[in-house]
């Protein structure tokens, strides 16, 4: 999550108006095909960063892994999309349908991934449970995601905590059986860890009178700035989809 | 004076037939403040499950507030009116930040928004803890998470205290808040420590486990010893006095 100290109007925007506006915007995106439909997309998501004010650092970072993977896929796709020839690597030629396309599969991934970090990085993870049971999301859908959210760093410190005493040990990862098995038995411990502890979340919550159903503190309302934001989405919703 | 908690041989046995809990007889009554000692695996925890309705056990009966527990519905409302601290608070914090896992408590019991977060400013005030509102509950110290557990079970205002180990861990200063807190409180608690000390400071009778028996009682008798101060030559204080 950014710091929501960075002044923004996103983080003020409601809960439900944010989820709904990620799902609309990453599944259009994610099916057009069009070039001037991508980068309308791409343009729409790099404003809507400038609006988050997402800490540039915090930006190139995010973006830095998925592109990794973009970048294995420009090493293929150009020299195996049949089409019009542009250039040639040893007896591999490159075509301009090629490139095109791995263009547009670049701008697609990258918007998709802004939008979430504009609109879904801008919103804490209780507000989120709250707008998801507000939208009728399935109740294990919702807290799934909140305990996963809640846990993940848990079972990270864990996993830390166990690989820095097998190091402490002069374990040494190598291939072969003994490391194999090792990080089999790390990944068992963790496993095994994480139901006993599931275990005894649900009987400190059971201990505190919970019921089945989650009551939030937060109360959410619609304001004339949320359905500006949603007018707005929309619109650029069906331009995607006109043009 | 009304029985809290009354247990009668209760016995616990885990499926491959180890005894935990063999006949244990125990009597907590209205303030009365009551210490447990025992080594790992004595079966403190589980008494504690078996007290709360978390295990079932295998023979006897529980009475608590004067109702026998049957099933779990009985065991629901029972619930309410006592907390139990667990020994390892991250079991405990699930919430994101603090106001929301201290109103926890307060919003299953009924009590609307406002008033949870009322609740919820007042304990934490009450515990020095005024300011950790909004504070991510997955970031706070060893110390801070038992405190902000210590306020989500003391915002349902019980009338009776389960606490599992609740200095394990804890650096002097801190051990010494939950020190003052417990003896400021006006309710009924039983504690499980290996800290005698700690123990003799705010409780009046010590309970034993031993080989799954609750097998000793003592009355608290004062006398005199001398101990090495826990501040050593750390600059410190004593809450002000």
């Amino acid at each position: 999550m950014w710091d929501e100290t960075r002044e923004s109007v996103l983080v003020h925007l409601d809960p439900r108006v944010k989820i709904l506006s990620v799902t609309g915007l990453s599944i259009v995106t994610a099916v057009i095909t069009d070039m001037p439909a991508v980068c309308l997309a791409f343009c729409f998501a790099l404003c809507l960063v400038l609006v988050a004010r997402i800490p540039l650092a915090g930006l190139i970072k995010s973006l830095s892994g998925p592109n990794l993977f973009i970048a294995m896929m420009w090493v293929f796709l150009p020299f195996t999309i049949p089409g019009t020839p542009i250039f040639q690597v040893f007896s591999f030629e490159a075509t301009r349908q090629g490139i095109i396309f791995a263009f547009i599969i670049t701008l697609r991934c990258n918007a998709v991934i802004l939008f979430m970090m504009a609109l879904m990085a801008s919103t804490s993870p209780s507000s989120m449970v709250h707008a998801m049971n507000r939208l009728h999301v399935p109740d294990k859908v919702v807290y799934l995601f909140f305990f996963t959210y809640r846990y993940a760093f848990e079972i990270i410190k864990e996993y830390k905590r166990i690989h820095t005493a097998m190091r402490v040990r002069s374990f040494r990862p190598k291939t072969n059986l003994h490391t194999y098995r090792s990080y089999a038995y790390l990944m068992g411990m963790l496993l095994v860890g994480s139901y006993e502890r599931g275990q005894r979340i649900h009987s400190a919550m059971i201990c505190r009178g919970f019921n089945g159903t989650f009551v939030h503190l937060d109360n959410l309302d619609f304001c004339t700035g949320d359905f500006v934001a949603a007018a707005i989405i929309l619109l650029t919703l069906a331009g995607l989809v006109v043009i | 004076m009304t029985n809290i908690i009354s247990l009668d041989n209760v016995s616990f046995v885990y499926p491959d037939k180890r005894a935990i809990l063999e006949r244990v007889n125990l009597v907590l009554k209205k303030g009365d403040r009551a210490g447990l000692v025992g080594p790992n695996g004595s079966g403190k925890t589980t008494l504690f499950n078996i007290i709360m309705g978390l295990s079932r056990p295998s023979s006897g009966t529980i009475e608590i507030f004067g109702h026998t527990m049957h099933t779990q519905k009985d065991f629901i409302e029972v619930r309410k009116r006592m907390g139990l601290l667990f020994q390892n608070s991250n079991d405990q914090l699930f919430n994101p930040t603090v106001m929301e896992d201290v109103a926890f408590g307060p919003l299953n019991l009924g009590m609307d928004k406002r008033q949870a977060r009322a609740v919820v400013r007042k304990t934490l005030f009450d515990l020095g803890m005024d300011g950790f509102e909004e504070r991510i509950t997955h970031k706070l110290s060893h110390g801070e998470k038992k405190m902000v557990a210590m306020a989500g079970i003391l915002a349902m205002d019980p009338d009776l205290l389960i606490l599992d180990e609740p200095t394990a861990g804890l650096d002097a200063a801190t051990a010494e808040r939950i020190v003052r807190i417990l003896k400021g409180l006006d309710i009924s608690y039983i504690v499980a420590s290996h800290d005698l000390d700690f123990l003799f400071r705010i409780t009046s009778r010590i309970y034993a486990m031993d080989s799954g028996r609750l097998c000793r009682a003592r009355d608290m008798t004062q006398h005199i010893h001398t101990h090495i101060h826990p501040a050593g030559s750390y600059p410190h204080d004593h809450g002000g006095k």
